[in-house]
């Protein structure tokens, strides 16, 4: 009778306490690979100058594993991505940007979850797990304060259709999700409206956030009717006079990292992805690159970047949906 | 005749295998991309999905709302481009060459210095000096002035124009210089006789005389106008002013990548662009009929301006300042801080080396800096070395169908950088030749790009060179091949330099093309420059601009000491 109490209650144990013991297992087998592989190709849209520290504490962290970035926007990282695919050459590892996930209905993606991800906000997660997130960008209205009065800080987008904007908006000319978020909340035809008198105003559109955000801070363009918090964040740290607005509910995408299903650097991918979406990692990412964290136990850099804030997670979108949003968001901003 | 009909008996001979691996590598350039290209376009989902014979991208590239604007667009700018090119390039090239203002030596090596700045970088400064609110300029003239708006922007075909035209006229400059250099000024003497004023002269005579030139000058920067890339890009993308270069980048590197509809849209392109070469073609043929370029040896007469002189001196001087020192200027002011900011005094408060030390520090830039160097020499040497023999081959030698060879080496002329770039992505993912992604894929698009200036070069200068010398070295029982390194290469060797640096300069600045093609670990300089823009990192561009721009001007400076030493004539 003992013996089969005690047996109970080793099983008990064991399923109790395995979970850790096998990811610290796995993770080990994942850093020893990874200094075998010796090298991890990265693409992602961070800056150069904000991924540089980033990659140097990675480097230092795991001696033997050279890290090597290469930058481009979203779309474009993913087009190249399928170019090389088609070309048959796999390069890239890891994938962080808000477009990454399109890499899974390609078959491009491993189906992959780091131990980290235990610690992210589950909301964010990824139901087919093979995505993980990484960071988030909110969608927010970014202003120069040296050049808007504090009495002129728009309070809703309906401010910016106000005609003495006239040629001091700009936008990006990609934030679709943000385009399609405003048009679920306030109803298609009401927001399509708003975004036409906002046009009105002849917003000069530009590629890149971190452009439009540097753009801001230099008091070339005084207000962008959109541009992610975070980037508003970053160039606060710098010293650049401008600030944000944001607008309930916020529009937020995830960047969520994909590791390749041809990784020629599998493992190296693997440490990669969970050490960035780590308490570490994370924590890091806010202190040097003002990004917005997807933890539970991690805190964005000023705070009031999602405190208080209504996030509505933006789903990606695919195909002909995505097609016929870009004529749309095209022929509103851009008037073509 | 001999030689060609031996060439052809002697199939095995270590000579024919060169030149005969020569013709086929010439003609593998030239026509892949173009086959590729227009197979490309004619295939379904050339990326994703089953590829099948169709011309639904023909199809949705004409019936796009936006194909007549970009007609209508691209002409504009092109033909403003042109004209606005073509006026500053002459007036300067008559200042510095018929002229006595003073410092006109100056002038015309400050004249070619525009020429050495990558387009990529002086659009960029152009953008810090012209933006609305912003720019340097700007602001100088609403303080000056007392302005309450600022009066120019740079996000408008007038900024568009200018900021092409200040990069291009260089090119402009050396053709008229040349052409008014070597000009028989016996129509102008007589009129002069007859009384004519200096101005009447110019107008009546001058420009008359030359106007074969002119014409076929004008063509040639409309072609360069609608092929340019880096314009259109950066201000004309803002500006709302598309072109069919910027539609192509759009559609190939948007998501999903439309390869297809590129193509369709890059034949449009390749076709007005074939159609403006031809027609460049047929203009400069038809010139030798009344040419004014004639043995007669004498420097037409220097024009005395008398007081005006140095009112045309002061005018070049202002011209210089703002489209050579200026941009510089702004690079520079914009490298000392850490964000874009107004260039004002108040701005060199936060005065900061920081941008220079993470540019110096960031190894894609040096690998970046490193790949640039090796394709550079790289296109110069092997562009240098086939051109040779093609010239050779067109030269010398009475082999039937030589001249097929010379209109092979020709074609590459017509392709715009941007097109070259999306053939060589048709070309590479459909061959099973592994060089995507490597730095080979990029050599082959620069050599292919660069084969029409190399040949220019190489026939020039092999028609100086008299045949007696290698028929004495056949004469003496040595082989072709020991003949073409040992006596007609060492003989070309002037030229071939010239050559070599010409090819290695404009490789060094290219971006239309490497901007499809590079990848990680294959970034040049103007792909990372237009990256880092992008990114939104604009100070740290500056002082990447900033240490391009004095690399480069210091090859410059060495490479015309080594030139004046070795007694190279510039072209």
């Amino acid at each position: 009778m003992s013996n089969r109490y005690l047996f109970t209650l080793a099983t008990c144990l064991v399923l109790l306490f395995s979970p850790l013991p096998i990811f610290a297992q796995e993770l080990k087998a994942i850093e020893e690979g990874a200094k075998k592989e010796g090298k991890l190709n990265l693409y992602g849209s961070i800056r150069e100058d904000e991924g540089k520290a980033i990659f140097d504490t990675f480097e230092k962290k795991y001696p033997g594993v050279k890290l090597d970035y290469f930058r481009s926007s979203e779309d474009k990282l993913v087009s190249r991505i399928l170019t090389e695919a088609k070309a048959k050459t796999y390069n890239f590892d890891v994938l962080i940007t808000t477009a990454a996930a399109f890499l899974k209905s390609f078959g491009l993606a491993l189906k992959w979850s780091p131990p980290s991800a235990s610690g992210i906000i589950p909301d964010l997660l990824d139901p087919d797990g093979m995505t993980t997130p990484v960071y988030i960008n909110t969608n927010v209205i970014q202003y120069n304060t040296k050049l808007i009065a504090k009495a002129d800080v728009p309070k809703s987008y309906e401010d910016l259709t106000h005609p003495k904007w006239k040629g001091k908006l700009c936008a990006e000319d990609s934030d679709f999700e943000w385009f399609v978020g405003l048009q679920a909340f306030m109803g298609k035809d009401k927001a399509l409206d708003l975004f036409k008198r906002i046009a009105a105003n002849q917003p000069a559109v530009r590629n890149g956030h971190g452009l439009v955000s540097d753009l801001v801070a230099a008091g070339e363009c005084p207000i962008a009717i959109n541009n992610y918090g975070n980037q508003v964040a970053r160039a606060q740290k710098k010293g650049a006079p401008t600030d944000f607005v944001a607008i309930n509910p916020v529009v937020t995408i995830v960047a969520p990292a994909v590791v390749s299903k041809n990784a020629p650097h599998p493992n190296a991918a693997k440490l990669y992805a969970n050490w960035i979406t780590s308490k570490e990692g994370q924590e890091f990412i806010v202190k040097n690159g003002g990004r917005i964290p997807v933890r539970v136990d991690v805190d964005p850099d000023p705070p009031r970047l999602t405190k208080g804030l209504k996030l509505h997670v933006a789903s990606r979108l695919e195909g002909k949906d995505l097609k016929e949003v870009q004529a749309l968001y095209r022929q509103i901003w851009q008037g073509r | 005749m001999r030689e060609g009909v031996e060439l052809i008996r002697n199939w095995f001979r270590p000579d024919t295998l060169i030149l005969g691996g020569v013709v086929l590598v010439v003609a593998y350039l030239a026509m892949t991309p173009l086959a590729m290209l227009i197979y490309g376009s004619l295939q379904s989902g050339f990326m994703v999905g089953p590829g099948e014979f169709t011309l639904a991208n023909y199809i949705e590239a004409y019936s796009d709302r936006e194909f007549y604007s970009l007609f209508l667009n691209s002409f504009i700018y092109a033909i403003g481009v042109s004209i606005f090119t073509f006026l500053i390039g002459t007036i300067l090239a008559w200042v510095c060459e018929r002229t006595n203002t003073p410092g006109r030596k100056l002038f015309a090596v400050l004249a070619v210095a525009a020429y050495i700045i990558p387009g990529v970088l002086l659009t960029i400064s152009w953008i810090l000096l012209l933006s609305p609110r912003i720019g340097l300029l700007n602001n100088l003239l609403t303080t000056l002035f007392g302005l309450a708006e600022s009066p120019l922007t740079i996000y408008s075909y007038w900024g568009m124009i200018w900021t092409a035209s200040v990069h291009l006229y260089p090119l402009n400059f050396l053709i008229m210089s040349a052409a008014f250099r070597s000009m028989d000024s016996s129509l102008e003497e007589a009129a002069w006789a007859a009384g004519a004023n200096n101005l009447t002269c110019l107008w009546q005579i001058t420009l008359k005389v030359l106007r074969p030139a002119l014409l076929s000058t004008i063509l040639i920067l409309f072609i360069r106008g609608i092929e340019s890339f880096e314009v259109p890009a950066l201000i004309g993308i803002p500006a709302r002013i598309y072109v069919f270069t910027t539609k192509i980048y759009e559609a190939a590197s948007g998501f999903p990548p439309a390869l297809g509809l590129a193509g369709a849209n890059a034949s449009i392109l390749l076709f007005i662009s074939v159609l403006g070469v031809f027609l460049y073609q047929k203009m400069t043929a038809q010139k030798e009929s009344f040419t004014t370029i004639t043995g007669k040896g004498f420097r037409p007469r220097i024009i005395d301006l008398g007081r005006g002189k140095y009112l045309a001196s002061a005018g070049c001087i202002l011209f210089f300042m703002v489209t050579l020192f200026l941009p510089v200027l702004a690079l520079l002011g914009t490298s000392f801080s850490r964000h874009m900011v107004a260039l004002t005094p108040e701005a060199f408060k936060n005065f900061s080396l920081e941008e220079y030390r993470f540019v110096l520090s960031y190894p894609i830039i040096t690998r970046a800096f490193r790949n640039s160097v090796i394709l550079a020499a790289g296109s110069a040497t092997v562009v240098m070395f086939l051109t040779s023999i093609i010239a050779w081959i067109t030269v010398r030698t009475k082999i039937p169908g030589r001249w097929m060879l010379d209109a092979l080496t020709f074609i590459p002329i017509a392709i715009p950088g941007v097109i070259m770039g999306v053939s060589m992505i048709f070309v590479y993912l459909t061959l099973p030749i592994p060089i995507y992604g490597t730095l080979w894929i990029l050599l082959v698009a620069y050599v292919t790009l660069y084969l029409p200036y190399g040949i220019r070069v190489a026939s020039a200068t092999m028609v100086q060179i008299h045949k007696e010398l290698e028929e004495a070295s056949t004469a003496s029982g040595a082989s072709w091949a020991q003949t073409f390194f040992r006596i007609v290469l060492p003989l070309l060797l002037p030229g071939f330099l010239s050559g070599w640096i010409y090819v290695a300069i404009i490789s060094l600045r290219e971006l239309s093309a490497s901007i499809f093609l590079v990848g990680q670990g294959t970034e040049v300089l103007s792909t990372v420059v237009f990256s880092l823009w992008d990114g939104g990192s604009i100070s740290s561009v500056a002082a990447l601009g900033v240490l391009m721009t004095f690399f480069l001007i210091v090859l410059a400076l060495i490479v015309q000491r080594w030139q004046r030493r070795l007694g190279i004539l510039r072209e």
